[in-house]
């Protein structure tokens, strides 16, 4: 397919400084050094998907910039993407355009929600997608650290993303220049996150979660599945959880990442996912009187006590979403807290080859 | 991980078993997960108080291994002393 760019373009001195200075002139970076987004380098993006260059995605929100192929294709450039990642942007952009995942309230609101993207399928270990150690910040893969920031730099030149001004963001947190890991689905006695939500083993498929940031969790002191998952879904019911903020409980999930380790010991006593989700969703709950009366009127108000006092974190055990990955040190896990009103979305990675 | 490397880790410290009559095999060296299933075979051995205890032998492997093998491993070592013996 010829390919046809129609970008605005710029001229630059060809070094990398320089482009450095530009971009953070000119606002479209991130405040982190970007790579210059050439003819070249943007139809080697281009020749990766089977889409035109003036092929609409969508319009990204906050200010509902379209996004077609060629603009998402420059700023996976200047990410530092390799072509081969590029279709998981797309599908990203796929999955945070599902009116489900509420990308005009993620993108806008005080919180610090930002996509989290969690990548399943047999790419992870070509493109580094970090799903061992260090898989949330660290470990330093090419894929991990460049996909998320790619869509970062979509929402930021696209959709017109600005913190405190578009975005009223009050802390923003780190993924906000992007974060994108694997599952270790070889290290899961579970199936796959992908696989259970409908895809196919030998899919790619890139998962977009509205995450409020990492929240670890530790232990020495137990080794006791049942203890430990107690703990786990105690800390997961946090008070001041967006969960229990003024929504229903009935949008959005928790995702909980356990080390492969810790997995084993679940898998143990939960040899099905829905059974540890269950006793999960059990546990995660907190006693009315935690809250000050103030409080409690609104949960009340919102049918979030029943009939022992308890405020359950959410509704149902499938918004308790377990996935594998991190390192073999055992002892931690971390969950994602949700914004709450927004549902996670996946999307398979289409690079035209049916 | 590379498993040529992981067995060469395992017969470095089975060559040292070997003197008192056991041996090491590898069971399973997956780079996949990351796992190292190590079986010792006490069968041959005359003195069980000779081969050194599981727990130690246990780090002796996992350093021989962590010598050749870069990245983090589970080591698992199926030893006869401590039950799970492999069937």
């Amino acid at each position: 397919m010829t390919q046809v760019l129609t970008s605005e373009q710029v001229e630059v001195a060809a070094d990398g400084a320089a482009l450095y200075e530009l971009s953070l002139e000119g606002r479209w970076g991130d405040g982190v050094p970007i790579l210059a987004a050439t003819d070249e380098r943007i139809l080697a993006m281009l020749a990766a998907t089977p889409y035109a260059a003036d092929h609409v995605i969508g319009a990204l929100p906050p200010q509902y910039g379209v996004a077609t192929v060629e603009l998402a294709a420059v700023n996976a450039v200047m990410a530092g993407c390799e072509p081969a990642a590029f279709p998981f942007l797309l599908a990203a952009i796929e999955a945070i355009l599902t009116p489900e995942w509420n990308a005009f309230g993620l993108t806008t609101t005080t919180s610090s929600v930002f996509p989290m993207l969690i990548v399943n399928g047999p790419s992870r270990d070509d493109l580094q997608i970090d799903y061992r150690a260090g898989c949330m910040g660290g470990a330093g893969g090419r894929g991990s650290m460049t996909i998320g920031r790619a869509l970062a730099l979509c929402l930021r030149n696209i959709g017109g993303q600005r913190a405190g001004e578009t975005s009223r963001c009050v802390f923003g947190q780190p993924a906000r220049l992007g974060m994108c890991f694997g599952e270790w689905e070889e290290r899961s006695p579970w199936p796959s996150l992908a696989r259970r939500r409908g895809f196919r083993a030998e899919q790619d498929v890139v998962t977009a979660h509205g995450g409020k940031g990492t929240f670890p969790m530790a232990d020495i002191n137990n080794d006791d599945p049942r203890d430990l998952l107690h703990l786990i879904a105690k800390s997961l019911a946090f008070p001041l959880s967006n969960m229990f903020l003024g929504g229903t409980g009935e949008n959005g999930e928790v995702v909980l990442a356990i080390n492969p380790i810790w997995a084993d010991r679940f898998a143990a006593a939960f040899p099905a996912v829905e059974s540890l989700q269950e006793y999960l969703w059990e546990h995660a709950w907190q006693p009315i009187d935690v809250w000050p009366a103030g409080n409690q009127e609104i949960l009340r108000s919102k049918s979030r006590v029943d009939d022992d006092g308890r405020v359950s974190l959410v509704r149902r055990p499938d918004q308790i979403v377990p996935i594998v990955c991190g390192g073999l040190g055992s002892l931690h896990a971390i969950a994602l807290p949700s914004f709450g009103e927004s549902q996670m979305q996946s999307a398979a990675v289409d690079r035209g080859t049916g | 991980m590379n498993v040529d490397d992981v067995e060469a880790a395992v017969e470095e410290m089975g060559a040292l078993l070997r003197l008192d009559g056991a041996e090491l095999t590898v069971l399973e060296a997956n780079p996949k997960t990351a796992r190292i299933e190590v079986a010792l075979d006490m069968t041959g051995v005359e003195c069980e108080d000779c081969v050194m205890p599981p727990e130690m032998l246990e780090q002796m492997i996992s350093d021989a291994v962590a010598r050749r093998v870069r990245g983090e491993f589970e080591l698992v070592l199926r030893d006869p002393r401590r039950g799970g013996v492999p069937s």
